[in-house]
């Protein structure tokens, strides 16, 4: 991970992109609203800041470094199969990705509460933020995974670093919900940043109703199929991205 | 500490562009469940449209484990009043209306608050300060590890 850092992050992107992300996040003022509502929101308001992010370290991790002979020269140094260094690669991105959005989440943590929650009182919250704010986690593990698959397997499949920038951009900035929203053609629950707003906010409610309340309210604000599919859309891509692009590499001619 | 300094600094930044924003309320009378509101650190004001007759304003804190702390606004209000004040701490604060009987109040009225939160623009220029001071102290030291490893590879060996 320490590796990938190192050598796959250009400075200081990372920096910047922390700043802009500090300054996103401090910068709210939502008198009249619930705090759940602003973790329901958070990952829709920084959406376009970790697209960018994940696209210019993904991009520069895989494609780059696969044009720069960076990776046949390390996994022949480390010894271990092309597979498995994909695998430690795809990994230790997540990781780094995983880190920097978990900053923010907690800056937005102390702003957004105040006060530390008592949980003794927490079922007559009105707006469960606790809740909401860890199941806004969650969704954002599923997110970050989606675009670390997505970055790897159009890095593994064109091997030009512009043309996989471009390409990861153009997808994913176009079903980005600031884009896209209203459009006929991309449902609003496979939108990047109003699809993950839809989960947290479904979710959220209906496992506090299903903690706190009767069992019939709990059922009559149970997701949506949309909800469901917009989560298993995130899901599955993952997985099927992240071993395309493991057999791209396997399969690629890298003399 | 790079990472501190570029925290404490986004902070600042995101307190001094943190927008005003206003909220207004129509209360039936005899409601006894009080406005509740998430505020932050900064001057805020309360203006009343419509409201027969006087009333007590009171604004409390709301304990994290849902008591009322002492209000800090405890006025008496008719049509027409601004209240103006500083809320001390980020939190929830309860807004409510009373007669002199202690019934709520039937009345409209908007809350108005400030941006510039006076919290996160302090922990922000702490944190910001305690990066500097670290960025600057690394920097220091790497230069003088450096000086000395010159300075041991300049000297002649016998």
């Amino acid at each position: 991970m320490r590796w990938t850092f190192k050598n796959d992050f250009v400075e200081p992107l990372p920096e910047l992109v922390l700043l802009l992300g500090v300054v996103e996040v401090g910068s709210h003022n939502f008198l009249g609203q619930g705090t759940a509502d602003q973790f329901s929101n958070l990952t829709w308001n920084l959406d376009v800041l970790i697209l960018i992010f994940v696209a210019i370290a993904g991009v520069m991790s895989y494609s780059l470094a696969l044009e720069k002979g960076q990776v046949v020269q390390q996994f022949l140094s480390l010894r271990i199969s092309r597979a498995k260094f994909a695998a430690l690669k795809w990994a230790s991105l997540f990781v780094i990705f995983v880190l920097f959005i978990l900053l923010l989440d907690f800056i937005a943590f102390f702003l957004y509460l105040g006060y530390f929650p008592t949980f003794g009182s927490y079922a007559r919250w009105a707006d469960a933020p606790a809740l909401s704010f860890l199941i806004m986690i969650g969704e954002q593990l599923v997110l970050l995974a989606f675009l670390n698959s997505l970055v790897m397997a159009i890095s593994f499949g064109i091997r030009r670093t512009t043309v996989s920038l471009l390409v990861f951009l153009a997808f994913t900035l176009f079903t980005a919900g600031y884009l896209s929203f209203g459009s006929a053609i991309i449902p609003e629950y496979l939108q990047l940043g109003y699809g993950d707003y839809l989960i947290v906010n479904s979710f959220s409610t209906y496992v506090f109703n299903m903690l706190y309340r009767p069992a019939a309210l709990a059922l009559a604000s149970a997701p949506d199929i949309t909800d469901y599919l917009a989560l298993a859309y995130r899901v599955i891509s993952a997985v099927v991205l992240f071993f395309a692009g493991l057999a791209l590499l396997v399969r690629a001619d890298l003399d | 500490m790079l990472v501190l300094f570029v925290i404490g600094l986004g902070l600042v930044i995101g307190a001094q562009i943190t927008p005003g924003a206003t909220s207004t309320s129509s209360r039936p009378p005899n409601v006894s469940q009080p406005d509740i509101y998430f505020l932050i650190p900064t001057t805020a004001s309360i203006g009343i449209s419509t409201l027969n007759g006087t009333a007590s304003l009171i604004v409390s804190q709301i304990n994290g484990d849902l008591t009322s702390a002492p209000p800090i606004v405890n006025v008496s209000v008719v049509q027409k009043d601004i209240v103006t004040f500083v809320v001390p701490t980020r939190g929830y604060y309860s807004v409510e209306f009373l007669e002199r009987n202690g019934i709520p109040a039937a009345v409209t009225y908007s809350l108005t608050i400030g941006g510039q939160p006076f919290d996160a623009t302090l922990a922000g220029a702490i944190v910001l300060v305690v990066g500097l001071v670290g960025v600057t102290l690394t920097a220091v030291m790497d230069r003088r590890r450096s000086n000395t490893q010159n300075a041991r590879n300049d000297t002649p060996t016998h």
